[in-house]
């Protein structure tokens, strides 16, 4: 063919270029002769040169300068030429070109052209790159041409329309009534268009949806021929006749049978003839299987399809053939939440997929491995993931964990287990799990009390294996810091102890803190565990001092206010030093101060050192004053309200309240507001004072109790002033009242409580 | 282990290998595992297009307030082995950078994946399905709710118009005659759907058109007198 051969020459003189630079060299030769063609008159060669811009623009190269060319050649009357326009355009044009505005009115001619290959080069581009604006001028056209014209138009025409709809959804209304008329053609590929057409109809507009579930029936019965019909050669792919039209004719009617029952019920015969009927030994066949059961699984089908369904997916997961497995995964994910039990009974060989060489399997085995864990199979399927955990991909790590974790919280058999899952995975893949994991894990092992000597032998034995993995030695840190008394005395019924002196266990804190391995938040863990030894060691107290003294002057400004104020802990505080670096209560789960390790850890670490005792002393309290309050105030064994949660970094005073409505007293009569004045605390000379109010009272319910807050927290030395705390009290069965208040206050550094009783109240209160 | 994208290899490489023999043979799968790329949105700038008409918004069903996906076949690109683009279409309007970067990361995702591996992958929020055959690689982008084994079997039918046309086709008639793999492309699939599902169809009206055209040329050579 003669007019090629210079197309053809130059893909070869291009191709033959040895170096990037010869090949540009070559094409910028040849782009300069087609612009220069371009701008001469028509010869016969413009569409062999816009052809030429066009393999070039494929390798590349900037070819925008052939877009008015196209518009051109759209426009010319030969066929050729047209063509390659039409080619043109949609290689070169797209709707954010402003040229693409200028072939509308070619693509308009074209429709109405006699030939009808013209037409449907017109109608192709239309449905490829048709902006919004060419879509509202055409579509009445495209209508047109999806009535009254052979199949071969009417195809294009109905896949153009499908473009259109897509495009400016509102045009969809134009298109509906040709659409239902296009069911009963017999072309297969006309059926096919007219079928897409109405689902992109369907999608976009419910009423359209009820409009067409009266076609279901006659959709049922296409569908029936063509599962039952013999041998056709034009259609036939593997034994299956036509099952890109099958599949098309599935999603419709999936699409049609959601939420309704009498297009499910109709479709119920078809699809379980589909499924019985169809042979999947060939990726046509599962194609058409696979459509086949996600209808089922979406409309309302009866139950025994769906089992049928899950079963079909069930040998999927057994085929040889990667990909079958993998859509079978797939589907599986979206039943799991559904029809659980079912897909339990695969949960064999979905484990075995995770041991997949293939990472797209072994992603689709991972997910649906965490959503088939349940409380029974726990124990099984997490060796399984902490198998795959040491020898997955590093892309599918964090996910694992993150999995793994959830699943442990959600079905952990025991606490032991627990921990031993997330210390395991702490190993395995420490560094790919989430920040908030350090946390958890400390707020987990705080909880299961009687297994911290278990959880510490273990964390040191961990430890000094190694360092590299920052939130296993974050954990292990802290852990050894708050239960080094129970490492040191070597003893554990749970596991092998770990016979180690105390200079052993502060060397590896030691390593901990000089490693540069290290994160700075490590080496804060690290130098409070240090410091939280120094009471529950007993020889080498000074080489802790020396330890905190020195990292006084690290550069790190965290690690050096730490150890400036452990400092001072040593030197002025040294006697509160035990109060405050003493067990920490369990952290509960909800609490404000539960935001992250450090931070329930680091209270101890507070400014004030007056402050932090407070802190320390009051989550003591509510424990003692429940007992001691409750059987006075008219004690009729009420359960004790629990106080609200004191937070463990909360600074300054702490007042509870007892949520009481404000209530008048004794309702009715204008008796005056009980003020109860606590008296004052006179003390000698040179005492300052912080003090806080606190007072637990446990009133039976009859009797309720509103505390405002106190008027001030510093009642100055000398008796020089007083502090007001308001109680109103609201007591309608008029039981006599007794009500002893404790205050808490700390004066010149030391602790004190004080007990007043009040016994008797004015009898006017009721 | 990623091919060179030199185009130093670009010279006489390709071997006249016919891609299509029967179909046993197709169902060879030659690719080598490959890391996912994580799922990320996809990548269009939404105030690139108009709003109006654009792709890429979700249309909220009026009734139950769900949103509509989008379903189409986003592209189909053809990769040599030495990764270059062979051919290509775009079923959704995509800028030309885009399209660089784009085909860029298919093809170092797609050559990289190992023989005998899964023939899909996940990418950005997009399903990536892709068939070997010979030297030449077919990806297709699809959205989420596609069925992929359908479209294997799309690749394989296209694969086949191509074999019927050129008579055992290889890389090289498509480097070569790109315009008629356009062409028959054209016939098969519009606007990111199957056009025609009948095996002839497409020969046919290529034929047909090839007459046309040589009829054409024919005429407009004749000399006038």
């Amino acid at each position: 063919m003669s007019p090629s051969v210079r197309l053809q020459e130059m893909i070869r003189v291009i191709r033959g270029a040895r170096t990037q630079g010869e090949e540009r060299g070559v094409i910028q030769r040849e782009c300069a002769a087609i612009r220069a063609q371009f701008r001469q008159a028509d010869n016969g060669t413009r569409s062999h040169n816009l052809a030429k811009l066009l393999y070039v623009h494929m390798l590349g190269y900037p070819a925008h300068f052939g877009q008015m060319e196209c518009v051109r050649l759209i426009a010319s009357p030969r066929y050729n030429e047209k063509r390659v326009g039409y080619l043109g355009a949609m290689m070169l044009l797209d709707e954010k070109q402003d040229a693409s505005l200028l072939i509308t009115n070619s693509i308009k001619n074209d429709l109405s052209h006699s030939s009808q290959y013209v037409q449907s080069l017109a109608l192709c581009t239309l449905g490829c790159m048709g902006s919004a604006e060419m879509c509202r001028d055409l579509a009445p056209e495209i209508d047109r041409l999806l009535r009254a014209s052979n199949s071969y138009i009417k195809k294009k025409a109905a896949l153009c329309a499908v473009h259109i709809v897509r495009k400016v959804p509102e045009l969809g209304e134009l298109f509906t009534p040709a659409s239902r008329s296009l069911l009963s053609e017999k072309n297969h590929g006309v059926l096919h268009g007219a079928v897409v057409l109405i689902t992109e109809l369907c999608e976009r507009n419910p009423e359209t949806l009820e409009q067409f579930r009266k076609a279901v029936p006659e959709l049922v019965q296409i569908m029936k021929g063509l599962v039952m019909s013999g041998y056709s050669p034009e259609h036939n792919v593997a034994g299956i006749s036509d099952p890109f039209l099958q599949v098309r004719i599935l999603r419709l009617l999936r699409i049609l049978g959601r939420n309704n029952e009498t297009a499910s019920d109709a479709v119920n015969d078809l699809l379980a003839q589909v499924a019985t009927n169809t042979d999947s030994s060939k990726t046509a066949g599962s194609a058409v299987l696979y459509e086949t059961v996600l209808t089922v699984m979406d409309i309302k089908s009866e139950s025994g399809l769906r089992v049928l369904a899950v079963n079909i997916l069930g040998r999927f997961l057994l085929n040889n053939d990667r990909n079958i497995r993998y859509i079978s995964m797939t589907s599986l994910q979206k039943i799991v939440q559904t029809d659980h039990n079912a897909v339990q009974r695969h949960r064999g060989t979905i484990v075995d997929c995770l041991k997949d060489q293939d990472a797209s399997v072994k992603r689709r085995a991972l997910e649906l491995s965490l959503a088939l864990v349940s409380a029974v199979n726990i124990r099984s399927l997490m060796k399984e993931l902490l198998l795959f955990l040491s020898s997955c991909p590093p892309e599918l790590r964090a996910h694992t964990t993150s999995g793994i974790f959830n699943a442990a919280e959600r079905y952990a058999p025991s606490q032991r287990w627990h921990i031993d899952t997330i210390l395991h995975v702490l190993t395995t893949a420490g560094g790919d799990v989430r920040d908030e994991t350090v946390p958890n894990l400390i707020q987990l092992i705080t909880t299961a009390t009687e297994l911290h000597c278990y959880t510490v032998h273990k964390l040191y034995r961990a430890l000094i294996a190694d360092i590299s993995v920052q939130s296993l030695v974050q954990v292990a840190c802290w852990c050894i810091g708050e239960y080094g008394d129970l490492l040191l005395r070597g003893e554990c019924e749970e596991t092998e102890p770990v016979q180690v002196a105390e200079d052993d266990v502060l060397d590896a804190l030691e390593t901990v803190l000089q490693s540069h391995m290290s994160s700075p938040a490590t080496r804060g863990f690290a130098l409070t565990a240090t410091m939280k030894l120094s009471t529950r060691i007993t020889h080498n107290v000074d080489r802790i001092r020396s330890i905190v003294s020195i990292y006084g002057s690290c550069i790190d400004v965290e690690l050096q206010q730490r150890a400036v104020e452990y400092n001072a802990l040593f030197k002025k505080y040294d006697h509160m030093r035990a109060a405050v670096l003493e067990r920490m209560p369990v952290i509960d789960k909800s609490s404000p101060g539960h935001t992250n390790g450090e931070s329930a850890g680091g209270s101890i670490k507070e400014m004030e050192p007056t402050k932090r005792t407070q802190e320390v002393v009051l989550p003591q309290e509510p424990a003692n004053q429940v007992c001691d309050l409750l059987d006075l105030l008219g004690g009729s064994g009420e359960p004790p309200q629990p106080s609200p949660a004191l937070s463990t970094t909360a600074l300054g005073p702490v007042s509870s309240t007892a949520g009481g409505d404000l209530l008048d007293l004794l309702g009715g009569l204008d008796a005056p507001l009980d003020h109860v004045t606590r008296p004052g605390k006179t003390l000698g000379p040179n005492y300052r004072l912080f003090m806080t109010f606190v007072s637990h009272s446990y009133p039976p319910q009859s009797v309720q109790l509103q505390m405002k807050a106190p008027s001030g927290d510093v009642i100055p030395a000398h008796g020089l002033g007083q502090v007001t705390q308001t109680v109103l009290l609201n007591n309608p069965n008029k039981v006599s009242l007794k009500m002893r208040v404790r205050v808490c206050y700390t004066s010149q550094d030391f602790v004190c409580q004080d007990t007043v009783q009040i016994d008797s109240f004015p009898s006017p209160a009721w | 282990m990623v091919s060179q994208l030199n185009p130093q290899h670009c010279g006489n490489l390709t071997l006249p290998v016919p891609m299509y023999r029967n179909v046993v043979n197709i169902f060879s799968l030659n690719c080598w595992p490959y890391s996912h790329i994580a799922a990320s949105r996809w990548f269009i700038p939404k105030n690139v297009f108009p709003l109006s008409g654009s792709l890429w918004t979700n249309i909220k069903n009026k009734r139950c307030g769900e949103l509509m996906p989008i379903r189409q076949m986003h592209f189909l690109l053809l990769l040599s082995r030495q990764g270059k683009l062979r051919l290509q279409k775009w079923f959704t309007p995509v800028t030309e950078r885009e399209k660089k970067k784009v085909t860029r990361e298919m093809t170092l995702m797609v050559l990289a994946r190992p023989p005998h591996s899964c023939n899909f992958l996940l990418w950005r929020d997009l399903k990536i399905v892709y068939k070997r055959y010979a030297s030449l690689y077919f990806c297709c982008g699809l959205e989420d709710q596609d069925n992929e084994l359908l479209t294997l079997e799309v690749l394989q039918r296209y694969v086949e118009l191509l074999d019927k046309y050129f008579g055992n086709v290889c890389e090289l008639d498509i480097i070569f005659n790109f315009e008629k793999a356009y062409f028959i492309l054209d016939e098969f699939l519009v606007g990111g759907e199957l056009l025609e599902t009948s095996k002839t169809a497409v020969g046919i009206a290529m034929e047909e058109a090839e007459t046309l055209q040589e009829t054409m040329e024919e005429y407009m050579s004749k000399p006038t007198y």
